[in-house]
C-alpha cells in the first residue's frame, strides 16, 4: 500500500514536472513569459498607449503575437482565442494610430521636399546667367515650341488610348493589347511630366530675370500662352497637399 | 504687452542666431518661434538683393530648420515649415 501510494506521489511529481517543463519550453519559445490572458492584454494595451512611432506599434504587434502563440502551446486554442479577443481592440487602435503616423510622415516629407525645392528654385533663379531680353525671349519660345511638339504627341497617344481601349473590349481583354494600353499610358505620365519640367524651366527664367533685374520679364517678350503663369509668379515647388491632423503632443 | 514681449524675445533669439553658434531653440519658446522665425527668416531669404544675400539668408533658414527639426520636431516644426513655404511661395 505504501509502495503504492509513493509510486502514485512519483508519478504525480513527474507529471507535473514534466508539465512546467512544457510550460516554460513553449513560453521560452515564443520569447514571453504569460501570466494570465487579463493581465497580459492589460500589459499590451498600456504598451500601446505609449506609442510613439510606427516601429513602437510593430513591435507591440509582435508581442502580442508571441503572447497568443505562448497561450495556444500552454494552454491551448481556447484561451489563446481569448487572448486574441481581449488584445484585438488595442491592435486595430493600434493599427489605426499606425496608419495616422505614416500618413502624418509622409505629409511632412513632402512639406520638406516643398521647402528644399523652393530654395534650389530661387537658388538656381539667383546663379543663372542671363542674357539680352531677345536671348531669354528666344529660350523661353524655344521651350514653349518644345512643349507644343510633346503636347501634340500627347494628344495622339490620348486618340489611341481611347480606340485601343474599345477594341480590347471588343476583343476580350487579350494580354498582348492590355500591355500595349499600358505602355501607351506610361508613355503619356512621361510625357506630360516632359512638359512640366519645361514649364518649370521657363519659371525659373522668369524668377531669374526678375531677382537678377527688380523687374518682371516685359509683356512684350512673354508669348501669348504662359501669360497667366507670369502673373501667378513661380508656383512650380508647392503642390496641393493632403491635409493631416497633426496632435503629437 | 504680450506680444511685445514675443517680438522681443524673437528679435533676441534672430540676432543671437546671426554669428556661427550652433542654433538651439527651447520647447518653451518653440511655438512663437515657430511663426516668428519662419516669417523673419523667409521673408529674408525672398528679399534678398544679391545672390551673396540669398546665399547667406538661405543658409540661416536651413540652419533654424536643422534646429527646430534636431530641438523641437512634431507640430512646431511642421508649422515652421509650413509657413515658410507660404511665404517662399510668394515670390
Amino acid at each position: 500500500m505504501k509502495k503504492n501510494t509513493k509510486n502514485r506521489l512519483a508519478a504525480i511529481s513527474a507529471y507535473t514536472l514534466l508539465v512546467i517543463v512544457v510550460l516554460l519550453l513553449s513560453t521560452r519559445e515564443s520569447g514571453v513569459t504569460i501570466t494570465s490572458p487579463e493581465k497580459d492584454a492589460a500589459r499590451i494595451e498600456a504598451m500601446a498607449a505609449t506609442v510613439r512611432s510606427e516601429a513602437d506599434l510593430r513591435d507591440i504587434e509582435l508581442l502580442a503575437t508571441k503572447y497568443e502563440i505562448a497561450y495556444q502551446h500552454s494552454l491551448g486554442g481556447a484561451v489563446a482565442l481569448h487572448f486574441k479577443a481581449l488584445v484585438e481592440p488595442t491592435l486595430i487602435a493600434a493599427g489605426e494610430r499606425r496608419d495616422e503616423i505614416r500618413a502624418e510622415e509622409e505629409y511632412l516629407a513632402q512639406v520638406e521636399d516643398t521647402f528644399d525645392s523652393s530654395l534650389d528654385d530661387l537658388d538656381k533663379a539667383w546663379s543663372m546667367s542671363l542674357g539680352s531680353i531677345e536671348e531669354i525671349n528666344a529660350e523661353i519660345e524655344a521651350n514653349n515650341k518644345q512643349i507644343a511638339g510633346i503636347e501634340a504627341d500627347i494628344e495622339v497617344k490620348n486618340n489611341r488610348k481611347e480606340s485601343l481601349a474599345l477594341e480590347i473590349v471588343e476583343a476580350g481583354y487579350p494580354e498582348d493589347m492590355l500591355t500595349e494600353l499600358g505602355n501607351i499610358e506610361n508613355s503619356i505620365v512621361e510625357l506630360e511630366a516632359s512638359v512640366a519640367d519645361i514649364n518649370h524651366q521657363n519659371d525659373i527664367i522668369r524668377l531669374a530675370y526678375r531677382l537678377q533685374k527688380g523687374e518682371e520679364l516685359p509683356e512684350s517678350h512673354t508669348p501669348a500662352n504662359v501669360e497667366e503663369s507670369v502673373e501667378e509668379g513661380i508656383t512650380v515647388s508647392i503642390e496641393p497637399l493632403v491635409e493631416v491632423f497633426y496632435d503629437i503632443e | 504687452m504680450k506680444r511685445v514681449m514675443v517680438m522681443l524675445g524673437g528679435m533676441l533669439l534672430l540676432s543671437a542666431c546671426t554669428n556661427n553658434e550652433k542654433i538651439t531653440i527651447s520647447e518653451q519658446q518653440a511655438a512663437n518661434a515657430a511663426y516668428d522665425l519662419s516669417y523673419d527668416l523667409a521673408t529674408k531669404v525672398i528679399e534678398a538683393e544679391s545672390y551673396e544675400e540669398f546665399r547667406a539668408a538661405r543658409e540661416n533658414l536651413e540652419a533654424h530648420r536643422d534646429a527646430f527639426r534636431r530641438d523641437i520636431g512634431g507640430e512646431n516644426y511642421l508649422i515652421f515649415i509650413e509657413e515658410c513655404n507660404v511665404i517662399l511661395n510668394e515670390i
